[in-house]
């Protein structure tokens, strides 16, 4: 079968390896905006329990709008979008990136590993705003 | 020669007579009321709010400590950023110059606070600590 076709027997999208020179996407409510134009540390944690991951999107399969708009419970100006390199992630201790495409979006990665105050601090210092909480455009 | 934890050492356990947190810090924790009022999944992805234990043990923490940093060395801590944690947890985070440091408050009243500290070279701290008792010297670190 195909790579580029999901797999119809309901298995979804196959796993593929993420590049460090690619980018993740992660969409950022506005409650975690600080005054400075920073976001808090807090943002960066795995859901829905701690054993899981932090939810991102890889850029081989989505858009920074594309991942803006993904929230099933809030409208997308609630969001910034932020970037963050893979190989960078890769760098914070006891992360690991791991492509985990659903069925309805197929750009969906985890990030892995605990998130503990090292992690956060460390992640605070390697992600770019790409949509700002106003809906700019910033990134290149 | 007085060592630095001989003076510490003199220093009260109750220091609440005086309120020398400093006015940055008092305006921060102000600001940080409203934190109280996010209600659960504020973000759309599930996090719960913040009580007001929580947010109170993150204020006495940053309080207490920050007086006994003013009162013993003369030494004003600018105020963090107190900010929402992960599930419910409330952040205290501070960014100087040469040195940057990450407490977390958990919700769990029962539970140590987590921190991390470096200076973006081979300084760094990580550990847990009893937010109850004297921790002047983590702010110590962090003003040095």
């Amino acid at each position: 079968m195909a790579s580029d076709v999901a797999d119809g027997l309901g298995g979804g999208w196959e796993s593929e390896p993420i590049l460090d020179e690619d980018f993740l996407f992660m969409r950022v409510h506005k409650t975690w905006a600080k005054r400075d134009g920073s976001i808090s540390l807090g943002v960066f944690k795995n859901t829905p329990t701690p054993q899981d991951g932090m939810s991102t999107d890889w850029q081989k399969y989505s858009t920074p709008e594309e991942t803006r708009s993904h929230s099933a419970r809030k409208p997308p100006d609630e969001y910034a979008v932020i970037r963050m390199l893979a190989g960078k992630v890769r760098t914070i201790p006891k992360q690991e990136v791991e492509h985990t495409p659903l069925p309805d979006n197929r750009a969906h990665t985890d990030v892995f590993g605990e998130k503990d105050e090292e992690a956060r601090l460390l992640f605070g210092r390697i992600y770019e705003m790409v949509i700002g909480f106003d809906g700019e455009s910033l990134a290149g | 020669m007085t060592t630095l934890q001989s003076v510490l050492q003199r220093w009260p356990q109750d220091a609440r007579q005086e309120d020398d947190s400093g006015p940055e810090i008092e305006e921060a924790i102000e600001e940080s009321r409203s934190l109280l009022e996010l209600e659960d999944d504020w973000d759309g992805e599930g996090s719960p709010g913040y009580t007001e234990e929580t947010w109170n043990r993150a204020i006495e923490f940053l309080k207490d400590d920050a007086r006994r940093l003013r009162i013993i060395l003369g030494i004003r801590v600018p105020a963090p950023s107190i900010s929402p944690g992960p599930n419910g947890s409330i952040d205290l985070h501070w960014k100087t110059v040469s040195r940057e440091l990450l407490i977390n408050i958990p919700t769990d009243p029962d539970q140590p606070a987590g921190y991390y500290g470096d200076d973006s070279g081979k300084n760094r701290i990580k550990g847990t600590l009893d937010t109850s008792g004297r921790n002047e010297w983590l702010l110590m670190w962090l003003m040095d």
